[in-house]
């Protein structure tokens, strides 16, 4: 360990705290070593908030230190059974668990809080008010004062939003102290400027074509934020500006801006954020993906939007911009060219031997990324530096972004031709079903469809600006989605021999289904494919991870093929630690492009983060610890009203039975806080249950428009009736949210039936006994929660476990939410017979391999053969 | 009673005290009338019976609607409560009305405009003999395979229209995506890995874990 690491590690020691470092400076390795203090004694000890795969290297890494894995980290999965976990927390530990599953435990004694040692909170900078993660926190502090708390943190950036940012984590977190250390932190700076190392900038400019994808990407987003603020004039979007468009999350910070009122806005808005989503997802692909993989996803973002005609599908429409048919012609003249665009001349004629389903008229132009060529370039001249240097070579470490642009160079640097031509092999034939599928569904060629409106109105359709560049397709007029797909039909016809049978056609799908299965495998390349001798190695940033990956490769040049600031410190953390090694690091950067850009702005964020913490820190108010809401109060009106004279009640602390299911929302922290005893139970029939007789389901808002139109609302309203004296439907609004249903200015001067108050309206017409509390935040609902309470007797855990159980076997069974949706959503399925799949079958993929005749046994004839014909059909 | 009878046809009925309630004017998609008979608000049904009050008034007289819910308590099959949200500070008096309205067997509704106020009193009527059908759970649509190809598959979190159809596309059937391997279901255009790892997660987790211990610390 380097100086200053070894000084983070005494001051962690020393005192609890929340530890800030620079991404990059070995938080990991830190955070390692303070676990391998902890591994030798029987200490308990609590490990929150970390990911599968951070626990996968943290157990590698204490396993490297010649740790036993008993006394390493020991991972309590979600299907761990409650009496495996009470046993496994008694033998003591290093235990990760998630928050939700300790936070029962907690509440139902299955860990003994007084023996904790200590609760380590990795990924600090996620923590929120009313988490989870608060809530075992709170339990913790209240029931164990001696434990230490300690919190852990690369991201200082995520401490800069919202008011006193800092200062409101420590409260959460129940620490008093912070340690903040920035890469020019006095002694990191010191000691990172020992080594010597050689870095090569890269600046590798785009082709002509990317650089007018790019282009055309930022005019569609410029628009399209235009749009969201022009409808939007109440709500403060952001300025957009190039750089805010770059920054990961552009669509995200508007989403968050239009929050509050999200249940409010337009679908039109919706549809608009969405847009700015995919249009930022296209950006960083330009650059990430190959150029055939890049059009077949724009071509699938075409196919979707454009719905067969007459169909009232919404249309993305910044794909009536010119900007967005220069940028999708761009792109398919990255792959092919036709015979009607002026470039066909001056391409050469397929040389390759290519595939049957490459139409016959097209010219192949299959762009490389130019960074690819720099790649390999850079090999060469280290092959021959490393040979007359060394008599054996020496490791090479390429770093990049992700798993796909591993494989991309892996592919690409094994047959670097070869590659691109699988690729199109296999692109043409998947293009061939999907135009097949969409031709089948779609009725008669017919007229594009101009019932789209355009953006605004304010860019008439025929009036078009100049186009750079002048090409042959600019003549025309803007194309609908819907001409594209005529387009792409016509390319299908050049090679389809129109044939009456459709037995035919059905065949032919199969083969071309066969051949892409073929095709498939070839694009999978095995590790081995790459020449053994060599010793270049292709890994992905994995944060992490990567501060081991370093120290076990020991490489003498590093090729970073995307940029990663918190990578660059990494190299400087090994280069420090490895003084002796000559290091030579290869950067790479597309000049000029967003890439460039996001890189810069992410260096410039981190910075102003930390002079921002610095700031709050040496003018924050500390924290001081609160003491929890006693129940004083409660136990002197219990004895004088309720309870006249004749019986005490021990238990004095009001109790609400909480689902399990709920143990994901922000009230059981909130009702905790507040004083009131919370019973997690698992249950068949409502959410909370305040006494024996009411019983309360919470809906968010976008619950509740989600449940009314799924019908959920009305099963779960029609169960609690059955069961409940006083069934409650519990409408919670966000505290950041704005309070009403609909927006005063939207009201339609008619009924619109599937309004959200609509249909409220109809639901209390069907259960005139269900009644509804409005609540503006989980604050309130507390409220409201206790002085309900007042009048009605406690509820009991195992009567509200029994409620509503058709069987023994459904009793203690925790449903996964998501398979569920997917199960209800197929046809075939009602809410009747769903229980009986889930009951029988162990999961979707087992699903899909259940013969027809057992789901037929399960649900029915008719039903099992829908839901059959719907997993296995082919389109 | 005479009242019951005429609120069968198509007139919401209205409490005379109810004239100068400026939430009357914004009635326009249902016909209205003065009845003395009412003695709710407004009759919005044969079994609907609706009490009115604005926060405002509330502040300035505060035990008049517990007067009001008292009386009406074993009239009518469904007792709405509908309140207009007119002031800013509403925390305290709305958590008490929450609390009056349950123990009154009322059922609370609000609205934060005349408008709505008066929708809802209009939608009550208009949907007194309506089939709840609208709220109902219905059986997924198989008519159109795509779209409900394209409902099944989003309810994964963050796979939108556009990767349901290039799954499909991909791997031609339900089936066979469940059977992709992750290398393969990472290649598809616009999967991350954080995507692709959400949908194995879907396909592979369990529909239900069973635990016998849960309900042991209860």
């Amino acid at each position: 360990m380097l100086e200053y690491q070894q000084q983070i590690l005494a001051n962690l020691l020393q005192q609890d705290s929340l530890l800030i470092m620079s991404p990059g400076l070995g938080l990991f390795s830190v955070f390692c070593h303070f676990l391998q203090v902890h591994t030798n004694d029987n200490h308990l000890i609590l490990l929150l908030n970390t990911t599968q795969a951070q626990n996968s290297a943290i157990q590698e890494h204490l396993l490297s230190q010649g740790i036993q894995i008993d006394h390493g980290l020991q991972v309590i999965e979600y299907d761990t059974p409650s009496d495996t976990r009470a046993a496994m927390y008694r033998q003591s530990g290093i235990f990760a668990v998630t928050s939700q599953i300790l936070a029962v435990d907690l509440l139902l004694k299955r860990v003994p809080s007084t023996l904790i040692n200590g609760i380590i909170i990795y990924n600090a900078h996620q923590i929120r008010p009313n988490s989870m993660e608060d809530l075992v926190l709170q339990i913790y502090r209240n029931e164990n004062e001696q434990g230490f708390i300690k919190a852990f943190s690369d991201h200082p950036d995520a401490f800069t939003s919202g008011f006193a940012p800092l200062q409101n984590t420590l409260k959460i977190l129940q620490l008093r102290h912070v340690e903040l250390w920035p890469r020019f932190q006095v002694v990191v700076a010191e000691n990172l400027s020992k080594g010597n190392e050689e870095v090569i900038e890269l600046r590798q400019p785009m082709t002509p074509a990317m650089d007018k994808i790019q282009n055309a990407l930022v005019e569609c987003m410029e628009t399209t934020m235009s749009e969201v603020r022009r409808a939007n004039s109440r709500v403060d979007v952001p300025e957009y500006t190039f750089e805010n468009a770059l920054f990961k999350s552009f669509d995200m910070v508007i989403r968050q801006q239009l929050d509050p009122v999200w249940h409010q806005i337009s679908p039109d808005t919706k549809h608009l954020v969405g847009d700015l989503r995919i249009l930022r997802q296209l950006i960083a692909y330009l650059t990430d993906y190959d150029s055939i993989t890049f059009n077949s996803f724009i071509e699938t973002i075409i196919y979707t939007n454009s719905a067969p005609t007459g169909s009232k599908a919404r249309q993305s429409q910044w794909l009536y911009l010119d900007a967005a048919d220069r940028f999708i012609t761009a792109a398919r003249k990255r792959v092919f060219v036709k015979t009607s665009d002026p470039e066909y001349q001056e391409t050469p004629p397929n040389n390759l031997v290519v595939g049957p389903n490459v139409p016959k008229d097209i010219r192949l132009t299959l762009e490389e990324h130019p960074k690819w060529g720099l790649l390999k370039d850079i090999l060469q001249e280290i092959d021959q530096d490393a040979t007359t240097n060394t008599d054996h070579g020496a490791p090479v470490l390429v770093m990049v972004n992700d798993r796909r642009t591993c494989k991309q160079l892996q592919e690409y640097l094994a047959s670097s031709q070869g590659f691109l031509k699988r690729l199109a092999e296999h692109y043409f034939s998947w293009r061939t079903t999907m135009l097949r599928m969409q031709k089948k569904q779609d009725p008669p060629a017919s007229a594009a469809s101009d019932s789209a409106s355009h953006f605004g109105n304010r860019h008439p359709p025929n009036k078009r600006r100049r186009v750079r560049g002048g090409s042959a397709t600019a003549s025309a007029m803007p194309r609908t989605p819907q001409a594209y797909r005529e387009e792409m039909l016509q390319t299908l016809q050049t090679l389809d021999t129109p044939d009456p049978e459709s037995d035919k056609e059905e065949t032919e799908l199969d083969d071309i289904m066969a051949t892409m299965e073929f095709g498939d495998d070839d694009l999978l390349p095995a590790f081995d494919q790459v020449p053994p001798s060599s010793l270049v190695t292709i890994q992905c940033y994995e944060n992490d991870k990567d501060e081991l990956l370093l120290e076990d490769f020991q490489p003498r040049y590093i090729i970073m093929y995307n940029p990663d600031p918190a990578f660059i410190r990494r190299v400087e953390v090994y280069r420090a630690m490895n003084p002796q090694l000559p290091i030579r690091v290869y950067f790479m950067i597309y000049d000029n492009s967003v890439e460039e850009q996001k890189y810069l702005s992410l260096v410039r964020r981190e910075k102003e983060a930390f002079e921002r913490l610095i700031r709050e820190k040496s003018i924050m108010a500390i924290p001081i610890r609160q003491k929890p809401a006693t129940s004083d109060d409660d136990l002197v009106r219990k004895v004088s009203s309720r309870y006249g004279g004749g019986r005490f009640q021990l238990n004095t602390k009001k109790t609400v039975i909480v689902d399990m299911r709920e143990f994901r929302s922000s009230l059981p922290p909130m009702l905790y806080s507040q004083g009131i005893h919370i019973v997690p139970c698992t249950l068949q029939v409502g959410d909370y249950i305040l006494s024996p007789e009411i019983c309360v389901e919470r809906k968010s808002i976008s619950d509740l428009i989600q449940s009314l139109s799924s019908g959920r609302l009305y099963t779960q309203c029609e169960n609690m009736k059955q069961h409940y004296r006083i069934p409650i439907l519990l409408i919670e609004f966000d505290q950041a949210k704005s309070f009403s249903l609909q927006n005063a200015g939207d009201i339609k001067d008619n009924i619109v039936p599937t309004d959200i108050t609509s249909k409220l309206t109809m639901l209390t017409l069907s259960f005139p006994t269900i009644r509804i509390i409005w609540s503006s935040s989980p604050q309130e609902t507390t409220a409201i929660f206790k002085e309900l309470k007042e009048s009605h007797e406690e509820p009991d855990a195992e009567a509200a476990a029994q409620v509503g159980v058709d069987n023994p076997g459904q009793m203690n069974t925790m449903v996964n939410a998501t398979p569920e949706d997917i199960l209800r959503s197929m046809p075939g399925i009602n809410s009747k017979n769903y229980r009986l799949i889930m009951k029988a079958v162990k999961n979707l993929e087992e699903l899909a391999l259940t013969e027809e005749a057992t789901l037929q046994k399960l649900i029915g004839k008719v039903p099992g053969h829908k839901l059959y014909r719907f997993i296995h059909r082919t389109k | 009673t005479a009242s019951v009878k005429r609120s069968l046809g198509n007139t919401i009925l209205v409490n005379p005290a109810q004239q100068k309630n400026p939430i009357l004017r914004c009635i326009h998609n249902v016909p209205y009338e003065f009845d003395d008979g009412v003695k709710c608000d407004y009759v919005v049904g044969a079994t609907t019976g609706v009490l009115y009050l604005s926060l405002r008034y509330h502040r300035l007289y505060p035990n008049y609607i517990y007067g009001r819910i008292a009386a009406l308590s074993r009239m009518y099959l469904l007792r709405v409560l509908l309140v207009l949200v007119d002031i800013e500070d509403h925390h305290t008096t709305l958590r008490e009305l929450n609390v009056a309205a349950i123990t009154g067997q009322f059922t609370l509704m609000l609205s934060w405009s005349m408008e709505e106020a008066a929708r809802y009193l209009e939608t009550y009527k208009v949907f007194e003999h309506k089939p709840d059908d609208l709220i109902r759970e219905k059986p997924a649509d198989d008519s159109d395979f795509n779209a409900s190809m394209t409902d099944t598959l989003t309810n994964i979190r963050t796979v939108n229209k556009t990767d349901a159809l290039t799954l499909l596309t991909t791997f031609g059937s339900f089936a066979k995506m469940t059977q992709a391997p992750t290398d393969q279901l990472g290649l598809c255009p616009g999967f991350g890995e954080l995507k692709v790892q959400r949908f194995r997660q879907a396909i592979t987790q369990p529909f239900l874990i069973k635990d016998d211990g849960l309900s042991k610390g209860a």
